[in-house]
């Protein structure tokens, strides 16, 4: 019962956040989109700008997250790497790139259509950087990752979730290969980044206003960078990186599991982690 | 072609886990977008990779693969046209 008050209790709260989240929405449209748009005029475009305003507008939001006892990063373990890579992780909660986003300077990430389009975010993920995701009907998904490729190339660490999205819950989801497809057009290192999230924060099945009673711990392990997969390579590079990752979270791969195809890719929890 | 188009359902049913899809329900003009098998972005990349892989085929520009990537029939005719192995995986 106790239990069930806090966790109320707690969504209002996230309730609140969500709405200082749309707060700064409008703070980045109505006043800084304006000024940056202004020194990209004069001074020529960089995206770097509006990143580093999101980088501290995000910092403090999740100051207030953690504050409001909801989830809180504990640690940083390595560091990215110097200079352009694809960074892909395990996505085990809502907010992870928040995360990512402010402890990882100069990064471009593919952001979901669907969140540029119920948030009037379009004119601020442009000017940081960030390469919306196709709609199928301006833009094709060749064109994103044209466009990815570019942001590679001109030196920025490009982040995926080769998931696509969240984790399933305390598990992992199939690796897509497209990840890598990037990294070897782009001929850059594969950095991985293992998030561990206990209790999960969030993750796709839990409802926001229903948060965790505890505070949710967050750590954040960026892996020695890898070298980008050779052609035609790809599909074998994701299942290798994603049986490092079920190894490192303590999953274990079905016994059943086709290794070629994936198929029958459930997973079991062992117990020793 | 026949043979290629019912080797390539296969594949892309197990490649992307198509769940409640039967490679054989598949029609030859199966869009791989809206109305067809509503692929996302990632999916249709895991597809540029499979491609690659088992035929060689490079798909990488946005023009080409706007004019491959519309449906099964017109994939499997670009394979067949260019493909420079069949590994038969």
């Amino acid at each position: 019962m106790f239990e069930t008050i806090k966790r109320v209790l707690k969504g209002f709260f996230m309730g609140t956040l969500f709405g200082i989240f749309l707060l700064g929405i409008f703070f980045q449209l109505l006043i800084v989109l304006p000024v940056i748009l202004v020194l990209d005029r004069i001074i020529g475009p960089k995206p770097i700008r509006m990143q580093r305003v999101i980088r501290i507008l995000v910092s403090l939001w999740l100051s207030l997250l953690s504050g409001g006892g909801l989830l809180k990063a504990r640690a940083i373990k390595g560091k990215p790497m110097d200079g352009p890579c694809v960074i892909v992780s395990n996505h085990p909660g809502l907010f992870d790139v928040l995360f990512l986003i402010r402890d990882v300077p100069r990064m471009s990430v593919m952001v979901k259509r669907s969140l540029a389009a119920k948030l009037p975010l379009s004119p601020v993920f442009s000017s940081a950087g960030y390469v919306l995701s196709p709609d199928f009907e301006q833009r094709g998904p060749f064109q994103c990752l044209e466009e990815a490729k570019g942001k590679v190339l001109s030196g920025y660490r490009f982040m995926i979730f080769p998931e696509a999205t969240r984790s399933p819950k305390e598990g992992l989801g199939r690796f897509n290969p497209g990840a890598f497809l990037l990294a070897r057009l782009s001929n850059v290192p594969v950095q991985p980044l293992l998030i561990r999230n206990d209790p999960p924060f969030l993750p796709r099945e839990d409802k926001w206003y229903f948060p965790p009673s505890g505070i949710s711990n967050l750590t954040i392990e960026f892996w020695e960078p890898i070298a980008p997969p050779g052609p035609g390579k790809e599909r074998e590079f994701a299942g290798d990186l994603e049986a490092r990752y079920k190894k490192a979270l303590g999953l274990v791969p079905n016994k059943n599991t086709d290794p070629k195809t994936g198929k029958g890719n459930e997973i079991e929890r062992t117990s020793s982690i | 072609m026949k043979q290629l188009l019912k080797e390539l359902k296969k594949k892309i049913v197990e490649e992307l886990q198509l769940e409640d899809v039967e490679p054989d329900d598949l029609a030859d003009d199966t869009s791989f977008f809206d109305g067809g098998l509503g692929l996302v972005s990632v999916d249709l990349l895991a597809l540029v990779v499979l491609v690659d892989r088992d035929y060689g085929v490079e798909i990488f520009s946005r023009e080409l693969g706007e004019k491959v990537f519309i449906n099964l029939s017109t994939l499997a005719e670009y394979i067949e046209e260019n493909r420079k192995k069949d590994m038969n995986q």
